[in-house]
């Protein structure tokens, strides 16, 4: 049974931010995450954010603005998502099933910060950026340092997530999204790989994004295999480098485990595959 | 035939969809209490006390039963009556029943149920299957720990391997699986004013439920009444373990005089009920040039876990089918089934099968590439046919389909048999029988029961003893009694089984209830048409014999003449106060087995297939995706093709979470470590390969219609079929369930290739 003593469902943000300003709620978006966790000793009171409408893509100029109550589902359909950012789209596209892409929310996604998260290693490519505002404060935090640990993030207690700010990559982009699993649907990742590739004029690599979901403590950019890209021209014996160096970075900071012999060199394969891929242009341009 | 073989709609799929059911966790009753189960946290451990006051000094809490309340035996009787309902000195295993705990909520029943304190003196369990069998101190079952020991001696193994040109030898490895029904346990027990108690829930026997509520109550069969509720899902999950749930709520009901409803949550339902028993198996296997399997040796060794349960008769399907569906003259099997300090397993769809032919078919796929043979021809020279006499010695006359399904199978695939290309796809056969019914082990419970009532307005209801589970039993049934009767099928309506309604037909299990159900079913209709067409031969002044039932009407067997409708027939029965109401009773063709020597007609007939999977094999991360799976099936007559196929593509997926993903397992205190959806993986829609389900019939004289029953078939052989797609499409043999990306990845990383067999 859910034991869920307070459940508040403000109209608008204002009302929202009062009640979370005495600290003691926690934001409901989708729920896929929190009310299983609210079946166990999960928290008691919510906050509803459907009535906030906080679900809006804006384009900028130079920024695509997603609203933190988008579920996966409307990243896979928005036209504007799916074309700047088509990662983004393709890793929502590969959460849970239909009917927990049609509940859960990039927000919550970002927030659960799960290792696994399928959206945090797209965003982390796009440079991404969470607003989060309070009664009295607004303040923007770059997605990498806001998910400080697994399952932890700096949000403060009377802190809403209202968005999250991305940055489309100059063109010509080549992308891919790799994922591991054990199975199709509800598939919880035990490695996922967003990789972009900007190329130059010339057919070389003129800067590269690798973020690894699922492969590290916490999703994080391989900044190592990025600059170990940059420059060069792609090569099969060029991702094989990269490939090995990302698994030599994954035993590093996760230390040795029952699945180490086999996730080291998968990850290394599939590293060198998601490289491949994107080079190959055929996963999408932007 | 206008019903029988039509492709009629299940009749519950409308009200499934809509959302529409009566659930045991949809019923409720005025002043009904809930319970919860306080179960043991460790694998084995000597129980000092039982501390229950805080539990009862908790709101809403309002009784604690232990065993020394039972007003009967302490004993869930299923075959051995070595299992107590509630735990007394010792528990051995984890999730053990100690005490049921009553409270006007379930939640709060539930916390109380932790605040029940039990001290326990821990002992140190024995977990492994191998090491509990004869261990040298700890005795969990007799001297042994085997539950039960099966051999079959047939020929002279010794001396037909010493004259086979291959001998293939191996151990093989499977997991528990768990039944993963959609719907957990659940129970409600209603006392009755009367005397009488009634049990509600989700159950495949009623009779098996109406036993030990007897049992533990200390009441005569009489009084306790047993109605099956809807149940969603079983797959031999709710055959032994609806009666501990009813024992846990008939006990309390009784003692306070109010209705109990107990439902399992997912965690606890997956720690604490039944699940495929976790095997060993080693097998030998030798053939001669020309590709003649000529003897065969197993060592069978199967997980019971802490109590026999149903394991006895588990044994001994595995056992007779533990050398596949072929000819082989020197057979020496002998199976084991151990306890341990683990929580009892039982029946799921197979039966101790899968895992047995895992092993076999894996073997003859290794002889056939050791003999150069295609694995289909290796089969072919084989594989049983009318005529042919089975390991257990058993005569095959009729419905002897199996190289009908090969056929078939290879004729829809178009396998490819030139070059094999280097691509990581592969094909995998597998040629499986499946004994029909109870078999020998469990004679004296094949007999079945129904009723048949023809209203006035010509509607008719009719009761069996067998239950329907998601499996289309009522829609089948539903088509044999409008076909017997000539009755709409919409107008014909079954009853929900009850213990009341019919005598003690047997558990619902073992493929039995078209067969058996609609044997009775046709004895009660065979009676009332009786009685129809001597009121229709009256009227028509045309003798019995030459009169016949045709979609609606009793007519003339020659096609001229008069008839009468149906309707009219029973509205003169009505008005000459004739009975249109009859009790079948069907009962079994006789089965035998030789204990010491394992021979005998084991079962009544045999269903018979071959299923084809063709996988791709990603070399880099060992991931395996089924493309594509053929299954052949000799049923004798599909009653209703589209539930019939409906099983084939259920069983196949059900197949593959055995062959690739299910794991479930204990840690070294024997807590299984992923009782949940998130860890233990079964697969979904979107992991279903395309499926190509063939119908093959043979009709089984005994059957009604032909008929036999197939349900548990589409399981058994996907496994073994994916191990020798893996293995044809990238050389690596997998011995062990499930086929994991890693363990691929191992063998491929540690054989450097060993070569497939070019055909």
């Amino acid at each position: 049974m859910i034991d869920v003593t307070t459940y508040i469902r403000p109209g608008s943000l204002e009302e929202a931010l009062d009640v979370l300003a005495s600290g003691e709620f926690t934001p409901l978006a989708g729920g896929t995450d929190l009310i299983p966790h609210a079946r166990g000793r999960g928290p008691r009171k919510m906050l509803d954010l459907s009535g906030l409408s906080l679900d809006r893509v804006t384009r900028t100029a130079s920024s695509i603005e997603v609203g933190a109550c988008a579920t996966h589902s409307e990243l896979c359909r928005d036209a504007v998502v799916t074309k700047a950012l088509p990662l983004l789209s393709k890793a929502a596209a590969l959460v849970g099933t239909k009917q927990v892409r049609n509940r859960g929310t990039l927000g919550g996604n970002v927030v659960n910060a799960s290792p696994c998260a399928d959206t945090v290693p797209a965003l982390l490519n796009h440079d991404a950026v969470a607003v989060l505002v309070s009664k009295d404060a607004r303040r923007k935090v770059p997605v990498e340092a806001f998910i400080t640990g697994p399952y932890a993030t700096c949000i403060g207690p009377n802190e809403l997530l209202t968005s999250i700010v991305c940055e489309p990559l100059e063109k010509p982009t080549f992308v891919s999204f790799l994922k591991l699993g054990r199975r199709q649907a509800v598939n919880i990742s035990r490695m996922s790989l967003a990789v972009c590739l900007m190329m130059d004029g010339k057919g070389s690599i003129k800067g590269a994004r690798v973020s690894a979901g699922a492969v590290f403590p916490v999703a994080r950019r391989m900044r190592e295999v990025e600059r170990l890209l940059a420059g060069e021209s792609p090569s099969k014996r060029l991702f094989a480098e990269a490939g090995a160096l990302a698994a030599q970075l994954m035993v590093k900071e996760s230390g040795v485990r029952w699945s180490t012999p086999y996730k080291r060199p998968v990850l290394a394969a599939l590293l060198e595959r998601a490289l491949a891929e994107a080079a190959s242009g055929n996963f999408g341009e932007q | 035939m206008a019903v029988v073989g039509r492709r009629v709609r299940r009749v519950e799929s409308l009200d499934r969809v809509k959302g529409v059911g009566s659930f045991t966790d949809d019923l409720t009753y005025a002043g009904m209490l809930h319970a919860a189960v306080v179960r043991s946290p460790v694998a084995r451990a000597r129980i000092k006390h039982i501390e229950t006051g805080r539990a009862l000094r908790r709101a809403g809490a309002e009784a604690v039963f232990t065993f020394q309340d039972i007003p009967g035996r302490n004993v869930v009787p299923i075959i051995l009556e070595d299992q107590p309902f509630l735990a007394e000195e010792y528990v051995n295993y984890v999730g053990e029943p100690i005490a049921v705990v009553l409270a006007s909520e379930r939640e709060t029943a539930r916390a109380a149920a932790k605040e029940v304190s039990v001290r326990l003196e821990e002992l140190p369990p024995i977990l492994d299957l191998l090491k509990a069998r004869r261990h040298p101190r700890v005795h969990l079952f007799g001297e042994d720990n085997v539950f039960k020991h099966l051999r079959i001696r047939r020929g002279d193994t010794a001396a037909a391997f010493s004259s086979c040109d291959v001998i293939v030898e191996n151990e093989y490895r499977t997991p528990y699986q768990e039944h993963a029904y959609i719907e957990p346990e659940a129970m409600i027990a209603i006392p009755h004013p009367d005397g009488t108690i009634e049990i509600r829930g989700s159950m495949q026997c009623p009779f098996y439920v109406r036993k030990a509520v007897t049992s533990v109550l200390g009441l005569p069969e009489s009084r306790v009444w047993v109605v099956q509720a809807a149940t969603g899902g079983a797959f031999g999950g709710k055959e032994d373990v609806p009666s501990l749930l009813a024992c846990q709520v008939a006990l309390p009901a009784w003692k306070l005089k109010k209705p109990v409803k107990l439902v399992y949550d997912r965690t606890e339902d997956m720690v604490s009920t039944s699940k495929r028993h976790p095997s060993w198996v080693r097998y030998k296997s030798g053939a001669t040039r020309d590709g003649v399997l000529k003897a065969v040796e197993v060592e069978y060794v199967i997980d019971g876990g802490a109590y026999s349960t149903l394991s006895p008769a588990v044994l001994y399907r595995g056992t007779v089918h533990a050398a596949g569906p072929y000819r082989c003259d020197n057979v020496k099997v002998d199976s084991y089934v151990v306890a341990t300090n683990r929580v009892p397993t039982g029946a799921f769809r197979g039966f101790g099968s899968p895992q047995i032919l895992f092993a076999a078919e894996s073997q003859m796929d290794q002889l056939a590439e050791r003999l150069g043979l295609h694995p289909a021809e290796l089969r072919r020279r084989n594989l049983l046919r009318a005529g042919d006499t089975t390991i257990t010695g058993q005569k095959l006359t009729v419905s002897v389909g199996l190289e009908e399904t090969l056929d078939r199978v290879l004729e829809a695939s178009g396998w490819p048999t030139g070059q094999k290309r280097d691509d990581g796809v592969g094909y995998g056969l597998s040629t499986v029988f499946y004994g029909v019914g109870l078999g020998a082990a469990g004679k004296h419970l094949a007999r079945t029961g129904a009723r048949v009532i023809v209203h006035a307005d010509g509607s008719v209801t009719f009761s069996v003893g067998t239950t329907e589970l998601g499996q289309g039993m009522t829609t089948v049934l539903s088509q044999i009694v409008s076909e017997e009767l000539g009755t709409p099928l919409e107008c014909v309506q079954m009853i929900a089984p009850d213990t009341s309604r019919v005598p003690d037909s047997g558990p619902t299990v073992a493929s039995r209830s078209t067969t058996m159900s609609g044997n009775a079913l046709k004895d009660a209709c065979g009676k009332i048409r009786d009685v129809l067409l001597a009121e229709a031969s009256r009227a028509l002044r045309i003798p019995v014999s030459d009169l016949r039932i045709v979609e609606g009407a009793i007519v003339p067997a020659k096609e001229e003449g008069p008839s009468m409708p149906i309707d009219e027939a029973i509205k003169s029965c009505t008005t000459a106060r004739l009975p249109l109401s009859a009790e079948g009773w069907h009962v079994s063709t006789s089965t035998s087995w030789d204990d010491r020597t394992g021979q005998g007609d084991a079962y009544v007939t045999y269903a018979w297939a071959t299923n084809l999977a063709k996988v791709r094999v990603d070399r880099e991360t060992g991931e395996v995706t089924v493309l594509k799976m053929w299954a052949a099936h000799d049923v004798g007559k599909a009653v209703n093709p589209t539930l019939a196929e409906g099983q084939i593509e259920g069983g196949i997926l059900q197949g593959l979470g055995f062959a690739l993903t299910e794991n479930m397992f204990t840690d070294e205190r024997g807590v299984i470590v992923n009782p949940d959806f998130s860890t233990y993986i079964i697969p979904t829609a979107a992991d279903s390969p395309e499926i190509v389900s063939l119908l093959v019939e043979h009709p089984y004289p005994d059957g009604p219609h032909g008929a036999k029953g197939f349900g548990e078939q589409p399981l058994m052989g996907v496994a073994p079929a994916v191990a020798n797609a893996v293995r044809d499409a990238v050389g690596v043999r997998i011995t062990e369930l499930p086929i994991t990306p890693e363990k691929i990845w191992n063998a491929l990383r540690s054989s450097r290739r060993v070569p497939v067999t070019q055909r």
